[in-house]
């Protein structure tokens, strides 16, 4: 009888194995290289990463102390590299939309553009400002300091005697860094406990780390770059071209070097710098139909990138004067698209998680 | 004692093929005999933003026959303002977030930025140019209008030969109509995002509506080829063997082909249960079975493009042979079109039957003056045009 049992539980659990190859999901050795991988992610990417910006967003502020005590064009020079360099560390940084950033809008905060001018010089004559409401999402961030650092005034000069004058300003941009501060310290706080849970969870479930994850990626890669950065500055979305949409419009010569640094974390993060990432993965469990898909990816990154290289760094310039080459370096950023959303994702049998809305 | 494994392994077959062990047995629906689905009595179809985008397409296409129309009026109509359509002369078709630009050469799958940008540089050049000569006798070099020997038509055409209208229109065939379809709403990309694979599965309906999402979907894909068709209730009305939509889009040619003496008679119907079985399909939950359907409607969709690429290339030819310069030009213009919507097509397997590169290769050396065409770049045996696109189709269409 025990015998028996044993032998009828034997065919259920080949069943059962047999069937979850099928469907990539349940083996154990599908769940090691998953949580190899989330692992690399949460160690080698994530948490690092927001010790870094939370490194360059304290020497922000610290140089925004420093211009406090002495308004003048060196201090201000250094306060903008501390902007540029906490702006750039940022890049790095958007793709993670998961855990208590994903609850707090955190990057919503940090980074949504074109900022709105109007709403941040009326919160400086109301004071008060309530960050934490999203009617003031797009004043406050990086896209509000672009605006305070480079466009209150039409030269340094005036910028200077500005906040000479006026110390309402000044103290604008002591609260924007303070809440871009304000806003990381609980992610980065956060990630210590949410660290495990993040690495044990490999299901193939909507909700699990390795699908949302791979989701964010993607979603960051068609949403926060290749739409926000090329596509709808470009006009890809509208009738005609919206220059003034470029990341950074008012210091907007350092639109191509942000772009090129987010194009850096993301192949970065596909490539997993040394661990098991997205490309180890994909190559680990294609079918035949897609053997080349690691490398197709690989390929496609370096053709878009090619193209960003022979953009001018000024995109609202490049925009005016020949859009063409970025609507090609958009649609070469759009291949890559295809080859992530649709052929990695059907190959890891992971769902995407978001839809495009589509006016219908 | 040999029963109870026996038992367990057919337990277990039925949860891999389902995924989830708690579905409860969903009753099956037979496909019904017209596109026609229901839900507690109420239908369940409606694709009524692709008719209003294909009557905004028709008001399009008189703007653009129409020495009046200005780039921002044309502008107007084809991107809207604001993500909101305008400038039509019909107000209901205003004010709406159906936008024709926005969804031209848009796809995930064969959008490109690149592409859409030729339609807004048409018009552009239509109102710049041919616009403001409509009067003038065009000439190498020299926008203006052109007519036929018999006096019977006159075109006008820009610097380089070519009617935009046609250009235009035959292009949104491709870019807009063909696209939609078969590289959005049928596609998987379209159909399986988000949850609706599981909303679709345990019956969650969209917000406020008989439908679910993956159902409406796929509807809106069937709208974008019969969203003009006309009072379905007549008595002896046969949408399916005899397609009647009007409109200027992927219809007016499907029709043509369907017709009996056109390329393929037949393909109305063949398509048309297709649409039916894969609507069914996703009723029922068969997402292999709504795969295959789909399958059936990009090949024999694209196959249209084919057929008149190579139909107005054909038909060129034989303008010129006959001294009729001026339809000369109007067929090369719509033979433009449709090469331009080829990149648009879906052999089945995702993949265009003619690529973007190869198509604007044609469209940039051989198609670039329309008063300088060497004609065998179109008829060479094997490396013209004609055999390359019968090739870039395996040869499966029926057209000499």
């Amino acid at each position: 009888m025990i015998k028996k049992i044993f032998s009828s539980s034997f065919v259920l659990i080949l069943l059962i194995f047999s069937c979850s190859s099928d469907s990539d999901d349940n083996s154990s050795e599908v769940w090691e290289q998953k949580s190899e991988m989330l692992t690399n992610w949460a160690d080698n990417f994530i948490i690092p990463y927001y010790t870094t910006l939370t490194n360059k967003l304290e020497n922000l502020e610290a140089s925004a102390n420093t211009f406090t005590i002495s308004r003048n064009q060196q201090n201000l020079e250094n306060l903008r590299n501390s902007f540029i360099n906490a702006y750039l560390s940022w890049q790095y940084v958007e793709m993670f939309d998961i855990g208590l950033a994903e609850e707090t809008y955190y990057k919503s905060k940090m980074n949504i553009y074109p900022t709105t001018a109007s709403k941040i010089e009326l919160n400086i004559q109301n004071g008060n400002t309530d960050f934490n409401n999203s009617n003031n999402f797009s004043a406050q961030g990086f896209p509000a300091l672009d605006y305070l650092l480079y466009g209150i005034e039409t030269s340094d000069e005036l910028i200077i005697s500005k906040y000479n004058s006026d110390s309402r300003y000044l103290s604008h941009i002591y609260e924007i860094i303070d809440q871009m501060l304000q806003n990381t310290y609980p992610i980065v706080e956060d990630w210590q406990n949410y660290r495990n849970p993040f690495i044990g969870s490999v299901r193939n479930t909507a909700t699990s780390s390795v699908n949302k994850m791979t989701n964010d990626f993607i979603y960051y890669y068609e949403k926060g770059f290749r739409a926000n950065k090329f596509g709808i500055p470009a006009g890809v979305f509208s009738g005609g071209a919206l220059p003034e949409k470029v990341e950074a419009f008012y210091n907007q010569n350092i639109s191509k070097a942000l772009a090129l640094e987010s194009f850096q974390a993301i192949k970065k993060f596909y490539n997993g710098d040394g661990g098991v990432s997205l490309r180890q993965y994909i190559s680990e469990v294609s079918t035949e139909e897609y053997s080349e898909l690691s490398t197709d990816i690989l390929d496609q990154f370096n053709i878009a990138e090619n193209l960003i290289n022979d953009l001018n760094e000024n995109f609202y310039n490049q925009i005016l004067t020949n859009n063409i080459k970025v609507l090609e370096t958009y649609d070469a950023i759009q291949q890559g698209t295809i080859l992530l959303k649709t052929d990695m994702l059907s190959v890891l049998q992971i769902p995407t998680d978001y839809v495009d809305a589509d006016g219908d | 004692m040999i029963l109870l494994p026996l038992a367990l392994i057919s337990f277990t077959f039925t949860s891999c093929d389902n995924d989830d062990n708690d579905d409860p047995v969903i009753p099956t629906i037979q496909a019904p005999q017209t596109y026609s689905f229901e839900r507690n009595g109420e239908s369940t179809i409606s694709y009524s933003g692709q008719t209003t985008r294909l009557e905004q397409a028709d008001e399009l296409y008189a703007a653009l026959n129409s020495s009046g129309s200005t780039a921002s009026g044309l502008d107007l109509m084809f991107n809207g303002s604001d993500g909101s359509s305008a400038g039509f002369a019909n107000d209901l078709l205003n004010g709406t977030s159906k936008i024709i630009g926005s969804k031209t050469a848009s796809s995930t799958l064969s959008g490109s930025a690149t592409t859409k940008d030729k339609f807004n540089q048409y018009i552009t050049d239509f109102a710049s140019n041919v616009a403001p000569n409509w009067n003038m006798d065009a000439a190498p070099g020299m926008p203006g209008s052109i007519t036929s020997p018999d006096g019977g038509s006159t075109y006008q055409i820009n610097a380089v030969g070519q009617e935009l209208d046609q250009l235009f229109f035959k292009g949104l065939i491709g870019a807009f109509t063909l696209d939609q379809i078969v590289n959005n709403y049928i596609h998987p990309n379209q159909l399986d995002s988000g949850s609706r694979i599981d909303d679709n599965d345990s019956g969650v309906l969209s917000d406020g509506k008989p439908y679910t999402d993956m159902e409406h979907k796929w509807d809106e894909g069937f709208g974008y080829l019969y969203g003009q068709e006309g009072d379905l209730d007549v008595v002896g009305y046969t949408i399916g063997s005899a397609p009647a939509g009007s409109g200027n889009l992927l219809m007016k040619y499907f029709k043509k082909v369907n017709a009996e003496g056109g390329y393929e008679p037949g393909i109305g119907q063949i398509v048309y249960d297709a649409f039916i079985m894969g609507r069914t399909a996703i009723v029922n939950r068969d997402y292999d079975l709504r795969e295959a359907q789909a399958d059936i409607i990009q090949v024999e969709l694209s196959k249209v493009i084919g057929y008149y690429a190579i139909h107005y290339l054909n038909d060129y030819i034989v303008k010129v042979e006959a001294g009729n310069i001026a339809k000369a030009h109007h067929s090369l213009s719509e033979a433009y079109g449709f090469i331009l919507s080829l990149q648009f097509t879906n052999n089945g397997n995702d993949e265009p039957y003619m690529s973007k590169a190869d198509v604007e290769s044609f469209l940039d050396t051989s198609l670039a003056d329309f008063h300088n065409v060497n004609q065998a770049d179109i008829i060479a045996n094997g490396s013209g045009m004609i055999d390359i696109i019968k090739a870039a189709y395996g040869n499966t269409l029926m057209i000499d």
